[in-house]
């Protein structure tokens, strides 16, 4: 069995015909009916590679293929929307690797011990309704009717809305999550979107931890007044304060004790925003995310207190509030080992690392164990129309992805594993 | 998530997230590091060398070391990783418990009348927490307590009590295996 690196650049290809808006690049967003036609075409495609296709409550396609008997299945799979003007590959690359495994099992002879599932999630992108791994967090249950309603996107339609819009039923999805029972591990093909792998020049990085991210909004109140009638001195100006905080952010990111933390100030508003008067008030965001839960938090805090020093030398005053806050994750060890064990079997080398993005890998491993494979991206680019993985590196990571769900298959079938030592 | 995060009392709710919720995340990413790869054995190499894992334990164990502590005893191979954690965290002094030519032995500064704690990784059958116990006595230390971040239930607790200590652990055993296997009751 050998994936087919054209055949999975050929799905890509038709998949990128699913966008709207005629500009660059590629935009289906979350929820939209653009979406749902793409999972139309998964299902349709799964549906040719012997598959039984149904969709659950939250609008996640699930293909499943029998095994010998039926249990506790393993499963693969990315999702289909993408955000403004995006690349073909960011998640579309993981859905199409699981139709190929799908294709190659269906060619060849093999029988797994359980059922394999090939899912396309809904709505991963937090581009359209500021929330991402719709989808996913619902199959985990991790999502509230209510938060369904909070959500809107920029033409005021909240996810529940658009859900309805596209034939599903938010009260169903809220209340319908997966049941780990059904379920024996999980694993993900996604692109890295960076640049560890290119710089490396390995077509496989395999994912232990899962970046969190803490994200603050931050007002600095100065004293606005005319820009020439206000001598130099005495001045309380914000933006000039608000710039040593933004500089603030990236030392402390940069210092030895934060190798992997990363703090961005990504947004900033001016007020009044006139040539002619100095700032008054300046309201900025700040991101801090990082692989280390306590070291996120505590940088955030230290990066805050250290701008209201700042703020307040420069006779202007600090607030600062919390937008958002989640955990970085850690993967399951084991589902991992078997992930490198099968590529130092097949003879492919890979690195580990660490990923900077959210992913529904990390949803779904409340469901169930699960591991994440990337595959590179050019120049580290996503988000981006020229986002770009090279169709052989996706044949790599197919050929990975199939031979490490089927040792996963074997192991879920196999008695548990015996003891091998206990700690005195 | 309202109120101004520079502001905030010093006494009150935590700003991020409940200390219940903080806990539970490390119960998961503990399982995740460590869980499974040899069965069911939790091995406290694969936990105590993450540092997201091992940050967050010292800080939580660091609350429950008793006022009174003169110094922490970490044993190799297994405990003392977490108790260099834990000193730094602290600020106590560390006794590392070492054996050499087959006699366990501790290493660093120890003088008589001092009260030690007993730092564990992953307590079993209690045999390492109670030879290092064993050891730091007969140089001359007090020690009524063993703190450990993990017990597999496995008959530590009696076997401590039997040498007058007392074992306090973070997570028990029944906590690590509904995590690992996602069932409803401690599940992440």
């Amino acid at each position: 069995m050998k994936a087919d690196g054209d055949r999975i650049w050929r799905s890509i290809e038709e998949m990128a015909t699913l966008s709207e808006g005629g500009g660059p690049g590629v935009t289906r967003l979350a929820y939209g009916p653009l979406e749902r036609e793409a999972h139309a075409l998964f299902a349709t495609w799964m549906t040719g590679a012997g598959c039984t296709v149904r969709v659950d409550a939250a609008g996640n396609t699930i293909a499943t293929r029998p095994g010998r008997a039926d249990g506790p299945a393993v499963g693969t799979g990315s999702h289909l929307d993408s955000v403004y003007g995006a690349g073909r590959f960011d998640g579309i690359a993981g859905t199409m690797a699981a139709v190929e495994v799908a294709r190659m099992l269906a060619e060849s002879t093999v029988e797994t011990e359980r059922p394999v599932r090939f899912v396309a999630f809904a709505g991963e992108e937090g581009a359209r309704f500021g929330q991402a791994c719709c989808g996913s967090k619902l199959a985990a249950g991790l999502s509230s009717r209510a938060e369904l309603d909070e959500r809107r996107d920029r033409d005021g339609v909240t996810l529940a809305e658009a859900m309805t819009q596209v034939g599903l039923d938010p009260d169903r999805a809220a209340a319908e999550p997966w049941r780990p029972g059904e379920w024996s591990a999980f694993v993900e093909l996604h692109v890295e979107q960076g640049r560890v792998l290119e710089d490396a020049k390995v077509d496989i990085g395999v994912v232990d931890l899962i970046s969190g991210s803490t994200r603050l909004e931050l007002v600095v109140d100065g004293r606005a007044s005319h820009t020439g009638g206000t001598p130099m001195r005495g001045r309380a100006d914000a933006l000039a304060a608000a710039a040593e905080c933004v500089l603030i952010a990236e030392q402390l990111a940069l210092d030895p004790r934060h190798r992997g933390t990363r703090a961005t100030v990504g947004r900033l508003a001016v007020a009044p925003g006139s040539i002619t008067t100095i700032p008054g008030t300046v309201t900025f965001s700040l991101d801090v995310r990082d692989v280390d839960a306590d070291r996120q938090r505590r940088a955030a805090l230290e990066i805050a207190a250290r701008m209201q020093a700042v703020c307040a030398r420069r006779g202007t005053r600090l607030s600062a509030r919390l937008l958002a806050d989640t955990s970085p994750v850690v993967l399951p060890d084991w589902v991992r080992g078997e992930v490198t064990r099968t590529a130092a079997e097949l003879g492919i080398p890979y690195r580990v690392l660490t990923s900077g993005a959210s992913h529904d890998a990390q949803m779904v491993n409340r469901v169930t164990p699960t591991a994440m494979i990337f595959v590179p991206s050019r120049e580290g680019l996503s988000h981006v129309p020229r986002e770009w993985t090279d169709p052989a590196q996706l044949a790599v990571g197919t050929d990975l992805l199939c031979a490490a769900l089927l040792r996963l298959d074997a192991r879920a079938a196999a008695a548990p594993p015996a003891l091998e030592g206990e700690p005195a | 998530m309202s109120g101004d995060l520079l502001r905030a009392p010093a006494s009150g709710a935590p700003p991020f997230q409940s200390i219940e919720e903080r806990r539970a995340e490390l119960l998961a990413d503990l399982v995740s590091a460590a869980w499974g790869a040899h069965g069911e054995f939790i091995d406290a190499d694969q936990f105590l060398s993450k540092p997201t894992v091992l940050r967050r334990l010292a800080a939580i164990l660091a609350g429950r070391v008793p006022p009174d502590t003169d110094r922490l005893l970490g044993r190799e191979p297994h405990s003392l990783v977490l108790g260099a954690a834990l000193t730094l965290e602290t600020g106590l002094p560390l006794v590392i418990a070492r054996v050499t030519d087959s006699t366990l032995r501790c290493f660093g500064e120890l003088h008589p009348g001092e009260r030690v704690l007993v730092v564990e990784g992953v307590t079993g059958t209690g045999g390492s927490a109670e030879g290092a116990v064993v050891e730091a006595r007969r140089r001359g230390a007090v020690i009524s307590r063993v703190l450990a971040a993990v017990d597999r239930d496995q008959g530590a607790t009696a076997r401590l009590a039997e040498v007058g200590v007392t074992l306090e652990t973070l997570f028990a055993d029944s906590e690590l295996r509904a995590n690992a296997t996602r069932s409803t009751e401690g599940g992440r």
